[in-house]
């Protein structure tokens, strides 16, 4: 296997919660630039892959190497510095705080201020930021205010302002209109583009498929099947434990 | 772009505030009444209590019920310098600074990895065992008596007033400072979603670690200048009921407002003296004031100020 293959590597991962294993032996890689899309049923455990990979839980064992670096056992504010940001499946900005001032909460991590950007240059950067995920243009109201999608570009936003090379968005199109939904999934591809690598949960299969290069299928925390899109989808213990029969996929 | 959004708020406080400041300065010239003197001192060093307070407890969200802890080792570091070394205020200072915020540094190591209430627990601890320790060992610290004849601050009453009144004013200045920076929105993040802010790359433990033993720092400058107005120390610094009263007076004036703390001070501390004369009756009348502000302003009095700058500016016509 070529190394650019292996450019986040998650070896034989294990997360145990008391007596239930939550993530068992899991193991696979992605290459850099692409965009890797992860299923599976609720409780399957993506978000507790997210949460190993992003330091926000501590593995019971195995290892996550990225660039060939060993992420496990470091905070997730140095995970986070290396250059791997991540939302929320539970959109988390800061309430009381303008949208301004959620933005610019990232600018104080020290890989942006390793920048030595001009208050000014970060301002511009902070309406830039906005502006590519499509928030609204005044950014002075409280994020309180803001509807459940706009939510999501927020802390979209937020993450983007790390500066990452590698992104983890967490089921970024849970509970969006359509409209809204097209524009995430515009959003991923643009930033793939720009040539950050993206890790995607998400249970909407139809709009991940579009933009995903590989995905890989777990359940009670095991891989079911790893491939391009049409494999996975199509693999038959996929089909039996996620997607229940083919034909109720085929009308989704 | 972000200055020029806050001015026309800041406008009239910073008036306001500047106005303020003047009538602390002017007092002395007229009145040489020592009792309302010495009753704007106690307001200032409650206020330096307050506003130190605040820039942890008020913006982090943590509820510290400890503060006295750090009056109460400034002031028997100050009471020990000055009897054994005999070094000038200005000296002690500092050295109260550092070990207070030492202090905050240390306890901030040993619990702000820990979450929610068992903060504010460990805080009541350490107070409680700072007092009883100073009534225990009472060789060194003259037990329930504390030791009295610190040296005074300065030649003079008036001196010593604008010693509390400048110190006051320079700690106020770099909290204003401080939390309108990186820090306040900060800590004011991790209050309301630690988890995105580490995701940003943020140390929030480091944070929170740095901002209490700066809070712990300026309340030990506080506890020194306080010990020397009083020309004593005792136990008494650190009592759980001047905890509570500082706790308080930030409550009543706005959390997470530094100005608002310095208000509540203030306000508290003025009343609390010039209803002396109502004996008895004054507790009473004190804690009732404090549930109805908190019943009515919940966001602390601090929240009054934009209502009435538009009834001003009605009023007047102006802009």
């Amino acid at each position: 296997m070529p190394k650019n293959n292996k450019y986040l590597e998650v070896d034989n991962l294990t997360k145990h919660f008391g007596g239930l294993a939550a993530v068992e032996e899991l193991s696979f890689s992605m290459a850099k630039g692409q965009i890797l899309g992860l299923i599976g049923p609720n409780g399957a455990g993506k978000t507790t892959v997210f949460n190993l990979v992003t330091g926000f839980l501590p593995a019971t064992a195995g290892r996550v190497l990225w660039n060939g670096i060993d992420l496990t056992g470091k905070k997730p504010h140095q995970i986070a510095n290396m250059g791997i940001a991540r939302t929320f499946q539970l959109v988390k900005p800061f309430p009381d705080l303008s949208l301004f001032d959620n933005i610019r909460v990232a600018c104080y991590g020290p890989r942006f201020t390793s920048q030595k950007l001009s208050q000014s240059a970060t301002e511009q950067r902070i309406y830039k930021v906005a502006a590519t995920v499509g928030l609204p243009k005044d950014l002075n109201p409280l994020a309180s205010t803001l509807g459940h999608g706009d939510l999501r570009l927020l802390d979209i936003a937020r993450a983007l302002m790390v500066q990452p090379e590698l992104l983890l968005l967490d089921e970024p199109l849970s509970g969006l209109s359509s409209i809204e939904t097209k524009e995430i999934v515009k959003l991923i591809s643009q930033l793939n583009r720009q040539g950050i690598t993206l890790f995607i949960i998400e249970h909407k299969l139809k709009e991940l498929m579009k933009v995903a290069d590989r995905i890989v299928a777990i359940d009670f925390g095991e891989k079911l099947a790893e491939g391009t899109p049409e494999e996975v989808v199509n693999d038959p213990k996929v089909v039996e434990a996620y997607l229940g029969t083919k034909e109720s996929y085929g009308s989704a | 772009m972000l200055q020029a959004l806050k001015t026309s708020r800041s406008r009239g406080s910073a008036v306001f505030f500047g106005v303020l400041m003047l009538i602390f300065y002017a007092v002395p010239i007229f009145t040489d009444n020592f009792y309302l003197l010495s009753v704007f001192t106690t307001a200032y060093l409650y206020m330096i209590f307050a506003t130190s307070w605040d820039v942890f407890s008020g913006y982090a969200h943590l509820m510290n019920f400890g503060h006295a802890l750090f009056i109460g080792l400034a002031g028997y570091l100050t009471a020990f310098v000055d009897r054994y070394w005999g070094l000038p205020p200005i000296v002690v200072l500092p050295m109260c600074a550092v070990l207070c915020g030492g202090m905050g540094m240390l306890i901030g190591f040993l619990t702000l990895r820990l979450k929610g209430p068992y903060f504010a627990m460990i805080t009541i601890a350490f107070a409680a065992v700072a007092y009883e320790s100073a009534i225990m060992f009472s060789d060194f610290t003259g037990g329930e008596e504390g030791i009295p004849g610190i040296s005074s601050l300065t030649e003079s009453f008036l001196g010593d007033y604008y010693f509390i009144l400048v110190t006051m004013t320079l700690i106020y200045l770099f909290l204003l400072w401080f939390t309108r920076g990186r820090w306040g929105l900060l800590l004011k993040a991790t209050s309301q979603n630690e988890d995105s802010v580490l995701a940003s790359g943020i140390d929030t433990a480091w944070l929170k670690i740095r901002a209490y033993s700066i809070s712990g720092a300026l309340c030990g400058i506080g506890g020194c200048v306080y010990a020397y107005s009083l020309t004593h120390v005792g136990p008494t610094s650190m009592e759980q009921v001047l905890s509570t009263t500082i706790l308080i007076m930030a409550i009543v004036g706005g959390l997470g407002t530094i100005t608002g703390p310095f208000l509540g001070a203030l306000v508290l501390v003025l009343f609390n003296e010039l209803s002396r004369d109502l004996e008895e009756y004054r507790l009473l009348i004190y804690t009732t004031m404090v549930v109805v502000i908190i019943f009515v302003a919940p966001r602390g009095i601090i929240s009054w100020g934009q209502p009435l700058a538009r009834v001003l500016k009605l009023s007047g016509k102006r802009e």
